[in-house]
């Protein structure tokens, strides 16, 4: 008995170390990378933030890419009104506050340290995420104002689940401070040929974010939407230090051609790609080969798209003279297209067509042009205000049908120069000096005058009559250089310009019988009182309904507020 | 066993892999009875009746907040909440006059769906979407399958079988989310809107020569996102899925040994077959009772075909 005891016990004894092999119980995966073998070299960290770059909007296939990205504002509108603007959005259940990009770059952190390489090898991705990360966060916060900043990856039974919002200005500041690190660790200079982010593209978001939230903070003081005991100063300051830093850089500049009638429109519809742009600082390529192809030009060069830019765009844009409309001899009224594009800054004709502009060039001959816009069309081939859509559309036949690759602009240099230009002028530090090295480089590409400080003339259409006047112009510039690329929205919004939209009817051209004698008014066009293509008459009789103590968030999703009973829903919702 | 996932909030930023965490309890009965028997030398028969239901209850499942979409402890597995239908909204006074519907949409006007206001608040919602507050929602079906049954009876005479085989479902809900356009047609986007015949049966204020007109079955149309405030989960719109279908039909006859041993085969029958010959169902016509589903959204799937098929089974 004793032997058997002996070696029943040796067995048990065996049997306890054999399982305390830990190595012998870890199995990894054959088929598959796992995070066991992975981060150990600098091309695993690239490889990684590459999941990030599909991120960016560059809109689904069926589109007019980032040039239908200002529907939904008052520059361009869609066949049926925008909810948000109609205040006919309601609170969402779920989706949205959307997290799983966030964790993803904060499993990079938690990780990237096992990289065997020289951290100088590899910090341009230590650098790439951070940008993401505040990216991310960007986004969040222009959606829903306060929310949970969280930097670590979380577990089913993490305390930080439970979280409350946390406050806007903290979140800007969070974002601010990753896209220092950003700043500090990426290389400066084009990354293979503008498709990798790089130090300049970061200084650029920091301008953006910066100016979004240094604005916002002073046009929203003392509403629900406001942080009490700040004016944005200390942002708005940042935010013209951040960009002027890159005009200093000297790395980027406003692309310009010998031809000024031409240069703005050449940037926007580049067939080939942007490899050694100097103002396109990041964009994405297609390849049909790989599939990689959209249908963009199926629309811009043939169809309106379901879309139109609206009266109040085209108001804005001042005359050839540098006067706006209201005070300008040139102007010649709108009673046509061609004439409301007369005489006025040339980025006009380049951003709607206007009659004789080529929509098909093969061989150097023009074998199509615009003669007037599609609003008798219907659903997708409609121009619905009567105002077509020019910018980005390429007259290359070749890319109509069957899948186009023009490439995607993501970040370009003139929204540094904007941003500069803004936040001194609302600084109210904007000299002639800063002028010249920033709005003036954007008008001279296309011919313009300058902006000139001491001469600007109260213009009664103001879409800011109680703002300084250099902001008006600073302004008008941002909205006629950036028109119809996405940056509106996110412009009112920290405006707080909400004067601009509610009880609106969005108005398209004046509507000329002789131009469009099919058309019957009443029937199959709507027009208002003064003669002007009104879209919503029939669906919007009373103007948009925007709420300005609502609207200007977005409704954090129920379900996450039952989730998490420390989430406070957004003011109005 | 493998519930779904627990809700977490979505600051995770992950689904947490699948785990053991649920305990269900199933009760129910399955009875089958069947007969054989032959009448004289020429004639057998035989008949086969099964009868099956079953029901499902959640006795385990982590769900704190008891949130309605995801499983909680209690609950019936296959439970469908919804909202409970009135009508239609006649006019504008009778908007007026009803609860307050705006967080389904601001703009209610006749031809619109007015739900039913249960818990008499003035407010049609779904409170906190919890089983301690869920508002206005009641739970108005279940999914499940109930009374599987099927039937399969068979004779013999002389050389000629004769063999059917019927099955159905005595209840099932289904319900077809806004997104269905086989279902209603419109789907909230302008694209991919599909129109059949009973889709013309929408409220308008007099009709037209296709139908319709003020006690439509479907609501007033909207090709917009507007459509989503008529087409919530909703006691009118929940569709019955029992059914009962003749899988299959078959008649033979086999010629006689004396006859076909003539030209040396053992064995030579003839027979007639059909598949999903009948099916009796309540279900919308855009539908099949047994695949409701689909890749692309309900009702877009390769459906069950009737097939008929004759054959001759020759065995030397």
């Amino acid at each position: 008995m004793r032997i058997n005891y002996i070696s029943i016990s040796l067995i048990v004894a065996l049997l306890l170390v054999t399982a305390c092999e830990e190595d012998y119980l870890i199995r990894l995966p054959q088929d598959q990378i796992s995070t066991y073998d992975y981060w150990n070299t600098t091309n695993d960290l690239k490889t990684y933030v590459n999941q990030f770059y599909p991120n960016f909007d560059d809109n689904s296939e069926w589109t007019g890419g980032i040039f239908w990205f200002d529907v939904g504002t008052d520059n361009m509108i869609a066949e049926h009104y925008d909810a948000r603007l109609a205040g006919t959005r309601v609170v969402s259940v779920s989706g949205g506050w959307n997290y799983t990009q966030i964790r993803s770059v904060n499993y990079f952190f938690e990780s990237y340290e096992k990289c065997e390489d020289d951290f100088a090898n590899y910090k341009q991705y230590v650098g790439e995420a951070y940008f993401f990360r505040a990216y991310f966060y960007g986004n969040l916060l222009q959606t829903y104002g306060d929310v949970p900043w969280i930097d670590k990856t979380l577990l089913p039974n993490s305390e930080e689940l439970y979280a409350p919002r946390t406050n806007r200005n903290e979140v800007a500041n969070y974002i601010l401070a990753d896209l220092d690190k950003a700043i500090e660790y990426m290389d400066s200079g084009p990354n293979e040929d503008g498709m990798r982010l790089n130090k300049e593209i970061a200084i650029l978001y920091k301008s953006r974010i910066a100016l979004y939230e240094g604005t916002w903070e002073k046009y929203h003081a003392g509403t629900d939407f406001g942080l009490s005991g700040s004016d944005g100063s200390t942002l708005l300051q940042e935010a013209a230090d951040a960009a002027e830093q890159l005009i200093n850089m000297g790395v980027y500049s406003i692309y310009t051609e010998n031809d000024p009638g031409w240069a703005y429109w050449h940037l926007f519809n580049s067939p080939y790609d942007y490899e050694g742009h100097p103002e396109v600082m990041l964009w994405k390529k297609y390849d049909i080969d790989l599939g990689m192809k959209h249908f963009h030009q199926f629309y811009l060069p043939q169809y309106g798209g379901g879309v139109g830019i609206t009266q109040s765009l085209v108001d804005d844009y001042l005359c050839s003279d540098g006067l706006p409309i209201s005070l300008s001899l040139l102007y010649q009224g709108d009673t046509t297209t061609p004439v409301v594009a007369a005489n006025r800054d040339p980025r006009l004709k380049q951003t709607m067509y206007t009659p004789g502009w080529p929509m098909a060039i093969v061989d150097l001959d023009t074998t199509r042009v615009f003669e007037r816009s599609l609003l008798p069309a219907s659903g997708n081939h409609k121009c619905v205000t009567g105002y077509q859509l020019n910018k980005g559309a390429l007259p290359d036949p070749s890319q109509m049908e069957g899948g186009s690759v023009t490439p995607s602009i993501i970040f370009r240099y003139a929204e540094a120069l904007l941003n500069f230009a803004e936040a001194k002028a609302e600084l109210g530090t904007l000299t002639q000096n800063d002028v010249d090295k920033s709005i003036k480089l954007l008008r001279d590409r296309v011919g313009m005058p300058n902006l000139d400080l001491a001469t600007i003339q109260p213009d009664p259409d103001w879409d800011f009559p109680l703002l300084s006047p250099v902001i008006n112009e600073v302004r008008r510039e941002r909205r006629i250089e950036l028109a119809c690329e996405g940056y509106r929205w996110n412009d009112i919004a920290r405006w707080r310009a909400h004067h601009l939209i509610i009880n609106m009817k969005p108005k398209g051209a004046f509507f000329s019988a002789e131009e469009y004698p099919e058309l019957e008014v009443g029937v199959s066009v709507f027009v208002d009182e003064n003669g002007y293509v009104d879209p919503y008459q029939a669906s919007l009789p009373d103007g948009y309904g925007f709420d300005p103590n609502r609207d200007y968030l977005s409704s954090i999703p129920t379900e996450q507020l039952t989730l998490n009973s420390n989430l406070e829903q957004n003011p109005g919702w | 066993m493998f519930g779904p996932i627990e809700s977490l909030p979505s600051v995770l930023g992950a689904h947490p892999p699948q785990e053991n965490n649920a305990t269900l309890e199933t009760k129910g009965y399955e009875v089958s009875i069947s007969w054989k028997d032959r009448i004289g030398s020429d004639f057998s028969y035989n008949a086969r009746m099964i009868l099956g239901d079953s029901k499902t209850k959640v006795i385990k499942y982590s769900n704190p907040t008891k949130i309605l979409s995801n499983w909680y402890e209690g609950q019936m597995v296959g439970e469908i909440w919804g909202y409970e239908t009135v009508g239609f909204f006649e006019d504008d006074a009778d908007v007026d006059a009803h609860a307050d519907q705006s967080a389904f949409h601001t703009r209610w006007q006749a031809g619109d769906i007015k739900y039913r206001d249960l818990n008499n608040d003035g407010v049609i919602n779904w409170g906190d979407n919890t089983l301690d507050s869920h508002g206005d929602l009641k739970v108005i079906g279940n999914s499940m399958p109930r009374y599987n049954y099927g039937l399969a009876v068979g004779f013999n005479w002389k050389g000629v079988d004769f063999n059917m085989h019927w099955q159905g479902v005595g209840k099932k809900d289904v319900i077809f989310n806004s997104n269905t356009n086989v279902f209603w047609g419109f789907r909230g986007n302008k694209r991919h809107n599909s129109y059949f015949e009973e889709h013309m049966d929408y409220w308008s204020p007099e009709g037209s020569d296709f139908g319709g007109g003020p006690d439509a079955y479907f609501p007033r149309p909207y090709i917009v996102s507007e459509h989503q405030k008529n087409t919530k989960v909703q006691s009118k719109y929940l569709q019955s899925a029992a059914y009962v279908r003749l899988k299959n039909l078959q008649i033979g006859y086999t010629v006689p040994d004396r006859v076909s041993r003539k030209v040396r085969i053992e064995r030579l029958r003839i027979y007639l077959s059909g598949e999903n010959m009948v099916t009796f169902t309540k279900l919308s016509k855009n539908f099949d009772p047994e695949t409701t589903g689909g890749l692309f959204g309900a009702g877009k799937i390769y459906p069950l075909q009737k097939a008929i098929s004759m054959g001759l089974n020759i065995s030397f």
